[in-house]
């Protein structure tokens, strides 16, 4: 549209922009949500998803469905979903703040080791037999000190009188990934059959081991990432002008950094547990968004939410869907999609300076 | 005011800065000159508060730097950078308005927006609003950037100076733009701001400077009015460059004209220039 039919100025039209971002966000979610919940094996109409849920709370609606529909929806479908949505919204939070706090838009959980650690400790946990240690919640405990670990050694390793190098750090995250899968490959090799299902399934990513009760033992931490790190929004927009610049405007850094890298490893680390790793999600929703509505963490922070729930969700269809009745791990899926893109980037980012 | 008491830096096994005491006084532009590594930057760093002196204090209005909230601190004291990298497709007047940071929580009023707005014109890049930063070349970025650190400060607070700390403002900048840049500086000083510069150009900080503190090998030689500082006797030994200072023909300040080093001339050479 040209500047005579839309007289605004560059400020309202960015506000318009991130606002019809958001809706459109909003309402693509909505209907994944929706089409996601409904499609497989089982059938289930959206007005028969409304009855279901409506009959879980005790309203009847005028629309009939079979048992075997309520039990898919209930017991399958709906915690994978939500699962998905938590995990996706959850990995591209992430994936933002760490590229404001790395101060590049090619940073990503993964690139920096946070993944392959919290894997690396979760398959520890499996072949070493420690599941006892803390009942239930030894792998994902155990996967979240893994990350945590893993994404403190790297910001250290590439930080040097108060100032972070880039080049270090994705230098540093190459070197802890190659370790951690050192050290998974060396587990790999001793474990038994039975553990090399469930390894297989942590180095993959798959949303099948979707249960309320996982859902239960990893919306904690996935909501407090989702929910705490777009508070971080303002000091992140500064951190991108630099550490020292950001203390210059009255933003304590080191508090900022610390809080940044502990929900980061928290999400990550609990979406790693519950889901295995699933790559690119938190590279490449955040950048996506950066394109529809600015670099602004106080809209990206958010949108990355939606838009990483929605991707995941959409993905975890085609997963169960087009090889039915089997299922594609979904990592494999995400790195398929995902790797093409970020090599898309870096071609365009060379001769256009970052998006 | 702001106060450096006996400052001494040691960083990375040696002392960057020993035994500096300056002041910067409200209404007072100081340019702090010295020849590269002389801990110019250093010196302005550590006024800011970024780097801790290792021996001796910094205060603001009385008060030691670190015992400033630093929010508090940030309503009163700007700082830019020498050079800033911003990756990230920010317009040109969001990264301006960034600059009203410690002054409100959340999104901007219209009120930072027209200080945002303001600053950009103080800073002559009004034009460049709409502009995505990393488009901008290198001196409109340093222009933008000065938008922002103006913005910050742009309004004195009833009970307290503010404080403007400039590294290299105008390094790649145009002629122009070099003195529209101090013209600035200026006029904050006037208002009541005390403001401290580091300046590479000796011509500039005797025109714009109330006050010169010459740094060479982390210590202040002498710190005193352009017309005490600016000598060739001084010039020679900061720098370790022969001068010819005259006094310009229209200000009425010292007017600076280098002859070269000792080890460049030829002999014979400096006598023919020294004429």
């Amino acid at each position: 549209m040209s500047e005579a039919d839309f007289p605004l100025t560059g400020d309202g039209r960015r506000a318009l922009r991130t606002g019809a971002t958001r809706l459109g966000l909003v309402g693509v979610l909505v209907a994944l949500v929706l089409f996601a919940v409904g499609n497989g094996a089982v059938a289930i109409a959206p007005t028969q998803v409304a009855a279901i849920l409506a009959g879980q709370i005790g309203v009847a609606l005028p629309w009939a469905f079979e048992p075997q529909q309520e039990a898919v929806l209930l017991a399958v479908r709906l915690p994978r979903v939500l699962l998905g949505a938590l995990v996706g919204a959850a990995l591209a939070v992430a994936g933002a703040a760490m590229q404001g706090l790395f101060r590049n838009p090619l940073a990503d959980p993964g690139l920096i080791g946070v993944s392959s650690g919290a894997a690396l400790a979760a398959v520890g946990a499996i072949v070493l037999g420690t599941g006892s240690l803390a009942g239930p919640f030894t792998l994902p405990v155990a996967a979240f000190v893994g990350g945590l670990v893993t994404t403190l050694l790297v910001y250290r390793l590439s930080s040097a009188e108060g100032r972070t190098s880039v080049a270090t750090m994705l230098l540093a995250g190459i070197a802890v990934n190659a370790l951690a899968g050192a050290g998974t490959g060396l587990l790999t090799f001793v474990a038994t059959d039975a553990q090399l299902r469930s390894i297989t399934f942590w180095s993959l990513g798959s949303l099948g081991g979707a249960t309320w009760n996982a859902l239960a033992g990893v919306a904690p931490p996935l909501l407090a990432a989702m929910v705490l790190l777009p508070t971080l929004a303002r000091p992140l927009n500064a951190f991108l002008l630099g550490e020292a610049e950001a203390g210059h405007l009255g933003i304590d850094s080191e508090r900022v950094k610390a809080a940044a890298i502990v929900l980061t490893a928290l999400a990550v680390g609990a979406a790693v547990s519950v889901s295995g790793i699933i790559g690119f999600v938190g590279l490449a929703v955040p950048h996506l968004l950066r394109l529809l509505s600015g670099p602004d963490h106080r809209h990206l922070l958010i949108d990355a939410s939606l838009l990483g729930a929605s991707l995941l969700i959409g993905a975890d269809w085609l997963c169960r869907t087009v090889v039915a009745p089997a299922e594609l791990p979904i990592g494999i899926l995400t790195a398929a999609l995902g790797a093409p893109f970020f090599l898309w980037l870096l071609l365009r980012d060379r001769s256009q300076g970052w998006g | 005011m702001l106060k450096a008491e006996g400052v001494g830096v040691h960083l990375g096994g040696r002392w960057l800065l020993e035994q500096v005491s300056l002041e910067a006084i409200p209404g007072e532009v100081i340019a702090i000159i010295g020849p590269n590594g002389a801990g110019k930057s250093t010196l302005l760093k550590t006024l800011a508060g970024e780097i801790r002196p290792t021996r001796g204090s910094v205060s603001m209005a009385g008060k030691p730097l670190a015992d400033w909230p630093a929010r508090e601190r940030a309503c009163v004291r700007a700082v830019l950078p020498q050079s800033s990298t911003l990756a990230f497709a920010f317009r040109a007047f969001e990264v301006v308005l960034m600059g009203r940071t410690p002054h409100s929580r959340g999104l901007e009023g219209e009120r930072d927006r027209h200080i945002a707005r303001e600053a950009m014109a103080a800073a002559g890049v009004a034009h460049l609003t709409e502009r995505l930063y990393p488009t901008l070349s290198g001196g409109e970025r340093q222009r933008v950037q000065l938008a922002r650190v103006l913005a910050q400060i742009w309004e004195a607070p009833p009970d307290s100076p503010r404080y403007l700390l400039l590294d290299e403002p105008t390094a790649s900048l145009d002629l122009t733009h070099q003195h529209g840049t101090l013209v600035v500086a200026r006029g904050f000083a006037r208002q009541g701001a005390a403001v401290i510069t580091v300046l590479h150009d000796l011509n500039l900080a005797a025109q714009y400077a109330d006050r010169l503190a010459l740094l060479k090998d982390g210590k202040l030689l002498v710190v005193g009015p352009p017309d005490i500082v600016l000598t060739a006797e001084w010039i020679e030994t900061g720098f370790g460059l022969q001068t010819l200072v005259l006094r310009h023909p229209r200000l009425g300040c010292p007017l600076v004209i280098a002859l070269g080093t000792a080890s460049v001339l030829q002999p014979g050479e400096q006598l023919a220039h020294g004429e």
